[in-house]
């Protein structure tokens, strides 16, 4: 066993330490947490700094060289999250074509595919929303009904989506669409790459409990695509996606427990001043604290594993589980913590979004019941469910 | 050298052995028969699991000791294994030899936990197991102002009271050791065995509870009600999933705690406050989920598991009794918060400062 890191990585940690110092501009924590209200500023502020850390080197850290990445391994790329989520930098406008998007690529995509569209993910040139859940496709992702149909050299697609963050100002959507409606519906599914500005795609936004709108509904009606915009082999979207995603879903939010980390100093900074800070909130801070170091120590199996050349697979699920639920955790307490100044200081406005914010957080990426099925059939092996006979799947 | 936060070959295969040697040795008796005594004894020095903590070559790495206190959990061992663990690290400590009789498991040591700073001291009353038997007595100052210290006392039941306590835990004998420790004859070392007792203690109980969760998890497979195995009903398989969450909680802060204690023992600069932190983060989380996953087997087998023979009870209540020794869940919790917020206010003053 073994839980240092190199000399190697040790001095690439200082040097992205000193390039955040020159570099980290405007400060996200505080305040300025979630950038301005309205959308399209915050949309531009986040590009640029996204842009900025491309420039910098620091994005695609361990994607390949040939696709525009920096060819280091996910301890790097691991390094980079952290330092990123200490100062609670954004995530990234581009999550979806990072985490999703890039990843199925360069997996199933053909050379022109990954050639063509990876290192514009990188560079910001295409941003990217993800058009898999629909109204009456949620934690039963595997029953999406947008349909596919072929049509001389390309497809035709109708239908409609839900929950796509930052459809509003992206250039592009990966679709999940049926392809085969008399198969079993695991097997009748294909993966498109669709643009936005295609005739036929309507977006909606749609406003969010935090009243924000990055969400957004998808309407597609007689949205015509190429088959070049084809991902992996027809009816195998579902097979691609979810090897993908368990592998994804161990490695993506490596930056939350950073992030976190920084939102509990913040509140056991504000405890102080507060009337309601007394009694034994000692204990609720060590156990809040504590909960985040084991978070850590799960990251770090899990980036151990990697670097090892083991496959992540359903024990992603427990990362899963683990970060959604420790969030809402501390953002409970802090209202425990800060009592009435939670709901009136100005200051507290971090605490109060975020709150909201979290309860997402069990839901999108498959809610805890998806996570705990999956534990269940395929960690523990208990025999499945008579009503259900595949597991539920990722989203 | 990279990053490999998993147990290596060298590890699996030790604990593969100490399991087969624990399944050996008990073969199929339950922890509290006492006819094991002298077989326990000899399985425990033929192994020899009863070895300091150095690291070295004289000694074992935290991370192997661990190993060897879950595998003990497992079974529930009915011996001071930990205990005698930290004596010969007492020993070793003060440069010396641990004695042979104590390696081999012929006698044994007891462990009770000191607070220096309490109004009483130097008397004292504390709970401890196995006392009245122990041929050492190990203290372990536990909140001692600028880091611990330990001492070391041979023939505890000549100098000081111990009296037995209700049999809770069957496996091993609780008691109150009470006393005066400034009294002569006591030997103090420099040494902090904090850490040390906070992760050994955490490892058996991951061993007790991974015990009472694989067994629970066998069982649920294959107990039939409403017609189907009671593991396809859901609000079975969701408790069990949080369950298992739990567990890999428990090993993650055990094996990371072990893991750091020894980068520590090589390390003259390495941050004892972090490496303690570490180790309470494992006893609390240990204390808090143990009883939960213990208390779910129990459940999960319903009426079979409220049974003395089925015999659950033995690690459940012996996780009960670790989870309230060396620190409850809250002690630990409440002393890594205050040295959170301490830590905050540090970084408040410093941020007003600049």
């Amino acid at each position: 066993m073994d839980i240092a890191f190199t000399p190697e990585q040790d001095a690439y940690r200082a040097r992205l330490r000193e390039w955040l110092d020159d570099n980290y501009d405007p400060h996200w924590d505080g305040d300025h947490f979630r950038g301005p209200r309205d959308e399209a500023q915050n949309f531009a502020l986040q590009a640029d700094w996204e842009r900025k850390l491309h420039a910098g080197g620091y994005n695609g850290i361990h994607w390949p060289k040939q696709y525009g990445g920096q060819g280091l391994t996910i301890v790097e790329h691991f390094i980079v999250m952290e330092e990123l989520g200490r100062l609670a930098a954004p995530e990234g406008i581009n999550s979806i074509g990072r985490e999703l998007v890039g990843p199925i690529l360069l997996d199933a995509g053909t050379e022109g595919q990954k050639a063509r569209f990876v290192p514009r993910i990188l560079s910001l040139e295409d941003i990217w929303c993800q058009g898999f859940s629909e109204p009456n496709a949620g934690s039963d992702l595997a029953s999406v009904t947008t349909h596919a149909r072929r049509d001389n050299e390309g497809w035709v697609i109708d239908g409609q989506k839900v929950w796509t963050s930052y459809a509003q100002f992206s250039d592009w959507c990966i679709l999940l669409a049926r392809t085969d409606r008399d198969a079993p519906k695991h097997k009748g599914l294909t993966l498109f790459l669709v643009p936005t500005d295609t005739p036929g795609l309507v977006i909606r936004p749609l406003r969010q409990m935090t009243a924000r709108q990055e969400f957004n509904e998808l309407f597609l009606d007689g949205v015509r695509i190429p088959d070049d915009y084809r991902l992996g082999p027809v009816n195998e979207g579902w097979q691609v996606t979810n090897r993908v995603l368990a592998f994804e879903r161990g490695t993506t939010r490596l930056y939350r427990q950073a992030r976190f980390a920084n939102e509990l100093r913040a509140l056991a900074a504000r405890a102080e001043r507060s009337e309601a800070a007394a009694g034994d909130e000692a204990v609720t801070f060590g156990r809040l604290h504590a909960g985040l170091q084991v978070l850590r120590q799960h990251n770090l199996r899990i980036v151990s594993r990697v670097a090892a050349g083991a496959k992540i697979g359903p024990e992603a699920s427990l990362q899963k589980l683990a970060w959604s639920h420790l969030h809402q955790d501390i953002m409970r307490a802090a209202g425990d913590v800060l009592g009435e100044a939670f709901l009136t200081e100005p200051a507290a406005e971090r605490f109060r979004e975020t709150y909201l914010q979290s309860r997402a957080e069990t839901i999108y990426a498959g809610t805890s019941e998806v996570q705990r099925s999956i534990i269940a059939d395929r960690v523990l092996n208990l025999p499945r469910p008579k009503s259900r006979t595949r597991n539920e799947g990722a989203s | 050298m990279t990053l490999a936060f998993f147990r290596d070959s060298d590890e699996t295969l030790l604990a593969e052995s100490v399991r087969k040697s624990f399944a050996a040795c008990l073969s199929g008796r339950m922890p509290d028969d006492e006819t094991l005594a002298p077989d326990v004894v000899r399985t425990v020095g033929e192994q020899g699991l009863v070895m300091p903590v150095t690291g070295g070559e004289t000694g074992m790495t935290l991370v192997q000791a661990a190993i060897v206190l879950e595998e003990a959990g497992r079974v529930q061992l009915p011996f001071p294994l930990m205990e005698s663990i930290l004596a010969a690290t007492a020993f070793d400590a003060e440069g010396g030899a641990p004695p042979d009789v104590l390696l081999s498991g012929q006698a044994t040591a007891s462990v009770i936990t000191l607070d220096e700073t309490s109004p009483a001291w130097p008397d004292f009353e504390e709970t401890a197991i196995a006392a009245q038997t122990a041929r050492w007595l190990v203290g372990v100052l536990s909140e001692t102002a600028g880091g611990g210290s330990t001492i070391l006392l041979e023939n505890p039941a000549d100098r000081l009271d111990i009296d037995a306590a209700p049999a809770f835990d069957l496996t091993v004998p609780l008691c109150r050791v009470s006393g005066d420790l400034e009294a002569p004859g006591n030997r103090r070392i420099g040494n902090d065995l904090r850490s040390i007792a906070y992760v050994l203690a955490a490892a058996d109980l991951l061993g007790a509870a991974s015990a009472l969760f694989d067994t629970s998890v066998a069982y649920m497979r294959d107990r039939e009600q409403f017609g189907h195995p009671i593991g396809s009903y859901q609000a079975l398989r969701h408790r069990a999933a949080d369950d298992w969450v739990r567990l890999e909680d428990i090993r993650a802060a055990v094996e990371y705690a072990a893991a750091l204690y020894d980068t520590g023992l090589h390390d003259a600069e390495a941050d004892r406050d972090t490496v303690l932190e570490a180790a309470r983060i494992a006893k609390a989380k240990a204390s808090e989920f143990a009883p939960l996953i213990a208390e779910n087997a129990i459940q999960y087998h319903g009426g079979a598991g409220f049974t003395w023979d089925f015999g659950l009870h033995f690690a459940l209540r012996r996780i009960r009794r670790l989870s309230l020794t060396f620190g409850s869940a809250d002690h630990h919790y409440r002393r890594i918060g205050q040295a959170f917020l301490a830590g905050a206010r540090d970084d408040r003053r410093a941020t007003q400062g600049a």
